[in-house]
């Protein structure tokens, strides 16, 4: 009898940690659930073919670990989804293979569209790099696009290197001297490193830390390594307290964080590569369940809430729409051609 | 099977499974200006120095002269792998509960020394509860998703 | 003082409250097989969305912290080791169990978890900036020779013999290369199959070549059904055990504190180091492997004392000291907070608050483990045939949860029959599980060692931190011999 005690205890205790997490959404103050507060636009409670998402029970595949800059980003879509449309939204991580075992563990779940991966130029890149074939555009459906962080060149305060001018010089001047960070090999910012290579001639020794950006910063900030190539959001701190410079950002027009940097487009590299993270669905799921989840997200991602999530999280915003997302990927398609073409041919 | 010649078979494993990822890494490609060690060299020379650890285990275990034996393989063994082979691969069709349910049983069974008949209460009440217990725990309190297989109507 | 301020902060009934069930879940969390710390804080971080970043991370640590400490449960008392931190504990814990002693056994690791926990997190509070900078004096060749004396420690854990050791350990660097190159991006050996592509996951060989290996060996032999009754006087270690322990949980916290500082090293890492260094220093080295005390003591110690060490690089320079860390940045970040130099000008009371959780946070599973001696007692003296099924499943949803993956569980169970097999052919399983963690971070970090320095392995000479650890290495590999010569030469133990 004391053993089925002690068991049913043990039982409370974990149920408690449960109901603990249920009631911790109702401390927030909730905003948004009155549609007064939704922007002026077509309301997309009630979307087409009435598709009623306020008590869907979603769930986001991130094929990233917790705790990095896509897991933060499918976070902020979940919350702000919850708070604006209604509904249960789980972010599940599923990380391996390059990002590839999330994707595929979505196809595998079933279409019922209720099952979001993420949408990041992987959806590009995966097919190109011949790692998959099968994650494109044409199986998976997107649906918005949250945030986009460009690619920057970024060095030590004290760095020999004080222009982008001055750090691609020096690639050209002594090829495979000049030490460029990366967040692994293949990885977007290699591939971003790649592109800066194709375009101005330069040569790179290219350094992988496949544990990721903040792995490098510390070779970075120690003089190991001459530069790194990644968003500024993931070296922020370290910039803003002077111990890190961006030379450069893959941008179309500067950020409005770093008004001082200019764009490679302005030095003469004609280059936007930027990382993208939003959500997409199986393209085979049911049409109208899909349709409701591009109008609903439509909205989240237009929300006042969903804007000061990301602030928080100091991310940049960069919105698209399931039709913006899928013209912006497919625009894109032909610079990461070339570029994975030249990583390609280089690999023995 | 003595158990002088379980370690002989086991060195002889170990050097095909060297050889085959020695011989393997030859499809392995490279990035430019990774051409001192690339990704071959760390797999082929780990991949020797089993080989060289092999053929001393074979030598040792020749010297010796152990005559013990060792008994692998009986009939509530392979009762109990062929539970937990089923269990996998009947994993996501049938379900964790009743795959656990079924399995738990199984193996209480084999392991069992009092007379069943007096048991078998507390067997079966163990078999049927904690699969549920743990299938509820782990989706409500962890959100860790066990399939739910045949059982699936019930969600 | 800000300090004393966020101290009150956190004893709040609304906080403390949290961070109990925090820490309770914790332990939980990591005495289930294949449960891991991190696994503990990803599942449970939505539940902190709703929390104010104090309370949210205070519940994260104490759930961290439960879940290391939460390991050693099943470690001692089952043999297998709930979290990978808890393998080093399992090679003495299972000994005491076996003697009836498993009582004991928990009561000493708790302590020892608490002192190493406590010491880490003082040190986190007084000098955490300075140990930032020792963490960015580390490179790659440093990670490089780190794991080159990490590996060394083989010879310590491989038991009797050291040629199975050996093979133990190369087949654990072998498999370790199974999986995308992390330094050029493409696979290998993975023979095409996608879930081969990050490698074999460490906690389904953990559990496979531990834990179900175990079950079908007593499926062939049955199981010691007089179940060993393990007496429990007191829930607190006697005077003589702590004697014992303790100076070795205080050495094994500092370890364990400048291990987690080190960005990528765990606390398994650290709790082996803390094994192999207690043996060492151990005037009985040769109690190693049998149940002792300085055994038991050392690696649980050395593994808690990871925990706060991990905070001073993920809170100074945002880069996470291991992984649980890595899934706290996360959570920084959602509650609007930038770690790295900013956050200790710009947010200094959250930093303070932070400090202090990490304090009581430890307090609390050291009152939990305690009190629950006797509750996880009575767990294990449930008849063994009923136990043993109920832990096979629990196994196997522990290799699943991990990734979600079936994969892992039929990986599981390969694993799981070789494992049996090498319990007959005697080969310790250890040497495979410390190579299988040590071997991508020593080859991937060599190489781009290699990178730096256009080719030179003098790079690795040079640098001075990088020359100790090859001179570490190369004293742990010569230590018996060095031992008994210098115990000659000096006429006296060591």
């Amino acid at each position: 009898m004391k053993k089925v005690l002690a068991l049913i205890l043990a039982l409370c205790m974990v149920f408690a940690l449960c109901a603990c997490g249920s009631s911790a959404p109702a401390e927030t103050p909730a905003p948004a659930e009155t549609p007064a507060e939704a922007p002026a636009e077509a309301p997309a409670e009630a979307p087409a073919e009435g598709v009623d998402l306020s008590n869907a029970s979603v769930t986001i595949i991130c094929p990233y670990g917790a705790g990095g800059g896509t897991d933060t980003t499918m976070r902020v879509l979940a919350q702000a989804a919850e708070k604006v449309v209604g509904g249960t939204y789980t972010v599940e991580n599923h990380t391996g293979g390059s990002g590839t075992t999330g994707l595929y563990d979505c196809l595998a779940a079933e279409h019922d569209g209720y099952t979001l991966a993420t949408a990041s130029v992987d959806l590009i890149t995966l097919s190109l790099l011949g790692i998959a074939d099968d994650l494109t555009l044409d199986t998976f459906a997107p649906i918005c696009i949250l945030n986009g962080e460009p690619a920057a060149i970024i060095v030590p305060a004290d760095s020999p290197y004080q222009t982008i001018e001055d750090f691609v010089q020096a690639g050209i001047d002594n090829p495979g001297t000049v030490t460029l960070a990366n967040a692994g090999a293949g990885n977007i910012w290699h591939l971003a490193a790649i592109g800066v290579e194709l375009k101005t001639g330069a040569s790179f020794s290219h350094i992988p830390y496949s544990d990721g950006t903040s792995a490098s910063l510390p070779a970075v900030l120690a003089g190991d390594v001459d530069a790194v190539i990644c968003s500024p959001a993931e070296a922020a701190s370290f910039i803003e307290a002077g111990d890190l410079k961006v030379l450069a950002v893959a941008a179309a027009d500067r950020l409005p964080a770093y008004p001082d940097v200019p764009t490679f487009t302005e030095s003469g590299v004609d280059l936007i590569i930027m990382a993208l993270r939003g959500l997409c669905v199986p393209a085979d799921a049911p049409a109208d369940v899909v349709a409701a989840m591009q109008d609903a997200f439509a909205e989240v991602i237009a929300s006042e809430e969903c804007q000061q999530l990301l602030a928080d999280a100091n991310q940049t915003y960069m919105p698209f729409d399931a039709e913006g997302t899928a013209e912006l990927l497919n625009g894109m398609r032909s610079n990461y051609e070339a570029i994975i073409e030249a990583y390609l041919a280089s690999a023995g | 099977m003595k158990l002088k010649h379980l370690n002989l078979i086991f060195s002889g494993m170990l050097i095909v499974l060297a050889g085959i990822f020695f011989k393997y890494a030859d499809t392995f490609k490279m990035l430019p200006g990774q051409a001192d060690i690339g990704p071959k060299a760390f797999p082929r020379f780990v991949s020797v120095v089993i080989v060289i650890l092999a053929i001393l285990l074979i030598i040792t275990e020749l010297k010796k002269n152990d005559q013990t034996k060792v008994q692998l393989f009986n009939l509530k063994f392979l009762i109990g792998l062929v539970t937990a082979v089923l269990y996998f691969l009947l994993f996501k069709k049938v379900g964790f509960v009743l795959c656990s349910m079924v399995s738990i049983f199984v193996m209480e069974v084999l392991l069992l020394n009092e007379p069943f008949k007096k048991a078998w209460p507390l067997v079966t009440g163990v078999a049927v509860i904690v699969p549920i217990v743990i299938y509820l725990v782990f989706g409500m309190a962890l959100k860790v998703p066990l399939p739910a297989g045949l059982l699936s109507f019930l969600s | 003082m800000v300090f004393i301020q966020s101290l009150l902060t956190i004893l709040h009934p609304s906080v403390l409250l949290v961070m109990i069930i925090g820490s309770i879940g914790g332990i939980v969390i990591g005495a289930m097989p294949g449960l891991t710390s991190v696994m503990g804080v990803t599942l449970l971080l939505p539940f902190t969305y709703g929390m104010d970043a104090t309370t949210g991370m205070a519940m994260l640590l104490s759930i961290s912290f439960g879940a290391i400490y939460g390991g050693s449960i099943t470690a001692i008392l089952i043999g297998t080791p709930g979290t990978p931190a808890s393998a080093a504990t399992m090679i003495e814990g299972r000994q005491f169990a076996a003697r009836g002693e498993g009582g004991r056994a928990l009561g000493i690791s708790t302590v020892s978890s608490w002192v190493g926990g406590t010491i880490s997190a003082i040190m986190l509070i007084l000098i955490a900036p300075q140990l930032a900078k020792l963490a960015l004096k580390f490179g790659a060749p440093e990670y490089c020779t780190l794991c080159l004396f990490g590996l060394t420690i083989i010879a310590s854990i491989s038991g009797k013999s050291l040629l199975k050791g050996a093979i133990a350990g190369f087949l654990g660097l072998l498999i370790s290369t199974i999986g995308i190159d992390p330094m050029t991006g493409f696979s290998r050996f993975a023979f095409g199959n996608i879930n081969l592509y990050s490698g074999l996951q460490t906690v389904p060989l953990m559990i496979g070549l531990f834990a179900i290996s175990q079950v079908f060996v007593n499926l062939k032999d049955g199981v010691e059904q007089n179940v060993i009754t393990q007496k429990v006087t007191s829930i607190l270690p006697s005077w003589s055990d702590l004697k014992q322990s303790l100076p070795v949980a205080i050495r094994s916290g500092f370890i364990g504190t400048f291990i987690g500082i080190i960005p990528a090293a765990g606390a398994d890492i650290a709790a082996f180091v803390s094994y192999d260094v207690a043996k060492k220093f151990s005037k009985h080295p040769e109690a190693f492997g049998t149940g002792c005390i300085e055994g038991l003591a050392a690696p649980e110690a050395g593994n808690n004392g990871d925990t706060s060490g991990a905070l001073v690089p993920m809170l100074t320079l945002g880069v996470p000291g291991d992984a649980t860390a890595a899934v706290l940045v996360g959570a920084l970040t959602l509650h609007g907070l930038q770690p790295g130099p900013t956050l200790f000008t710009k947010d200094i009371v959250v930093v303070n608050d932070i400090f202090a959780s990490a304090l009581i946070a430890n307090l609390l599973f050291l009152i939990f483990g305690l009190l629950g001696i006797r509750l996880f007692i009575k767990i294990i003296q449930i008849k063994p045939y009923i136990l043993t099924p109920i832990i096979f499943v629990l196994c196997i949803i522990g290799s699943f949860a991990l990734r979600n993956n079936i994969f892992d569980v039929g990986a599981m169970l390969i694993i799981s029959v070789i494992g049996y097999f090498f319990v007959y052919l005697e080969i310790p399983i250890a040497p495979i599980v410390l190579a299988l963690i040590l071997g991508p971070m020593f080859e991937s970090n060599m190489r781009r060692s290699l990178l730096l320095s256009q080719g030179s392995f003098t790079i690795f000479f040079t640098r001075p931190i990088s020359l100790f650890f090859i001179l570490l290495a190369v004293i742990s590999l010569l230590w018996p011999i060095l031992r008994k010569k210098l115990e000659k030469e000096t006429g006296a133990s060591l």
